[in-house]
């Protein structure tokens, strides 16, 4: 097997008091598709923020490419090539569709390819197309989260981190959005996928790891059966 | 009607400083969550640049004053870097700080008395249209502060670093989670608000000949309470606010009898108390205030 992607060891974040996040480890590796399920509180987002360096751990290392990137600034961390999709979207909802994109421009490394990527962003979800000059909230969820998606994508990103991409949206807008979930792993983006949908994402990814308390509580491989009850003991620690 | 028509034209031009003043005082507000009470003294710090250099060229004077505006504001921006994670109050009391220290520093250099400055004295000259008298600084004020207003809203709207800065002002975590150089667009606010300090100080030099060590903090009160009436979340409301209370500071000058003009700004603050009790999140935002602010 080839040198993970990236590597989390002995994650520790604290908010005050709270542990919200204890001893975590997990690997990515390249291409692959990792969903992280687990009851609210669990530490799903906090340990992706903390990939992005949003929230500073308090112990332990997450390493990128060999690179630790503990310590980093946000941005650094996102001009390195990791995208975030953030819970709740987090378009900016009075520009336009078009300047949402051009911030998604700051994550590249490097110009070149961008019309390409763009092209491929607009056939992925032509409504970025179609509506680019519209202020982005006038689009309807599932358009915003299109929108989120495709920002953090023209960023051509290594890895792509998704905080709950289908939280409010309708069922036949959910299967949409992991059809075209689907396209982007086939570019060979390597994914981290939080999402309370569990058999959806279950299905879609190729290793599944359930947080409770902090800690991983529960690994799955794709050729697993999705049980239930398994995932239910994990969820809920009986 | 002509005495109608002078007041509105001074209206303009006064409401033209206190806009520019509130819109470089939104800029870093907008970016950095601070008020900062120390824009006076950037104002202040361009006045004495110009009065310690009353015998270079105009031209020389005005870059002198946008220099040392700038300077002065990056050194602020310095200074308030470590605070950035600090509570809205401590950078509050940090900036009233450096206000006061910056005063004291200029009466002890130059005393309270004032110097003159003797800047263009040439504009407070008057034309005539239609029986009305008109200052020439009037008019290049109201130039001024329209061209500087457009010039900054193109500036956001258009480019990259604009664009960067309003995603800023509007999402600070989510712009910087996409790779925006949060240090870059910080600078980047400081600087625009230096020269629009020196713009204002350049004007007002005109017309207020004298460099005191109050010379900025006299304008910034009012521009800040303009901020506070347009409405301190979005920029472009917070600069209208700004305008509003130069024009509404010299209509009421002229609407009050002689002996009431000692009572201008307690019926000024009173109007701006009616306001914000009416409309609280500003004159000029309509519902919550959870918006873009730039």
């Amino acid at each position: 097997m080839s040198e993970p992607l990236l590597q989390v060891d002995e994650l520790d974040v604290r908010y005050g008091a709270v542990k919200a996040v204890r001893g975590l480890g997990f690997s990515l590796e390249p291409g692959e598709a990792v969903g992280l399920f687990g009851p609210n509180g669990a530490g799903k987002s906090t340990t992706l923020l903390a990939i992005m360096g949003a929230v500073r751990p308090r112990s332990g290392d997450i390493r990128f490419g060999g690179r630790s990137l503990v310590g980093m600034p946000i941005e650094s961390i996102a001009r390195l090539g990791i995208a975030l999709v953030p819970e709740g979207r987090r378009i900016f909802a009075e520009f336009s569709v078009e300047e949402n994109l051009r911030l998604g421009f700051l994550g590249r490394r490097s110009a070149e390819g961008l019309q390409d990527d763009l092209t491929w962003v607009y056939s992925l979800f032509p409504i970025m197309h179609d509506f680019g000059s519209r202020p982005a909230g006038q689009l309807s969820g599932g358009q915003q989260q299109q929108l989120a998606i495709a920002r953090a994508l023209v960023a051509r990103p290594e890895i792509l981190l998704l905080d709950e991409p289908t939280l409010g949206l309708a069922p036949t807008v959910v299967d949409s959005l992991f059809d075209a979930l689907d396209e982007i792993r086939k570019t060979g983006v390597t994914i981290l996928i939080v999402e309370q949908r569990v058999q959806l994402a279950f299905d879609f990814a190729d290793r599944s790891l359930v947080m409770r308390n902090g800690e991983i509580a529960m690994t799955m491989s794709g050729n697993d059966q999705l049980d239930i009850d398994q995932v239910t003991a994990a969820y809920f620690g009986s | 009607m002509t005495t109608l028509f002078q007041s509105v034209a001074d209206g303009v031009a006064l409401g033209s400083l206190y806009a520019l003043a509130a819109l470089g005082i939104g800029l870093v507000f907008g970016v950095m969550r601070l008020i900062n009470f120390a824009y006076g003294e950037l104002i202040t710090a361009s006045a004495y640049a110009l009065l310690l250099t009353k015998e270079l060229h105009v031209g020389v004077r005005i870059a002198l004053a946008l220099a040392v505006a700038v300077v002065l504001s990056l050194m602020m921006e310095f200074v308030f870097r470590p605070l950035r994670r600090a509570t809205p109050a401590t950078m509050l009391v940090a900036t009233f700080a450096i206000s006061f220290l910056l005063q004291n520093v200029a009466t002890l250099r130059f005393g309270t008395r004032g110097e003159a400055m003797n800047f263009l004295p040439a504009l407070n000259r008057a034309f005539a249209i239609g029986g009305v008298r008109v200052r020439w600084i009037t008019v290049v004020s109201i130039a001024v502060g329209a061209i500087l207003l457009a010039a900054t809203a193109l500036f956001l709207d258009r480019t990259n670093i604009g664009l960067q800065m309003r995603a800023a002002a509007s999402d600070f975590r989510t712009a910087r989670l996409l790779g925006v150089n949060a240090k870059r667009v910080i600078i980047f606010a400081f600087a625009l608000g230096g020269v629009l300090a020196a713009v204002v100080a350049t004007m007002l030099a005109v017309q207020r000949p004298l460099a005191t060590p109050t010379f900025g903090f006299m304008v910034v009160i009012p521009a800040l309470v303009g901020v506070v009436v347009g409405g301190l979340d979005r920029l472009m409301p917070a600069t209208l606010g700004g305008f509003v209370i130069g024009f509404a500071t010299v209509i009421l000058s002229d609407l009050l009898p002689s002996e009431g003009r000692v009572f201008l700004n307690s019926a000024l603050f009173g109007l701006v108390i009616v306001v914000l009790l009416v409309k609280p999140n500003g004159l000029f935002i309509r519902g919550s205030t959870s918006v873009e602010r730039l």
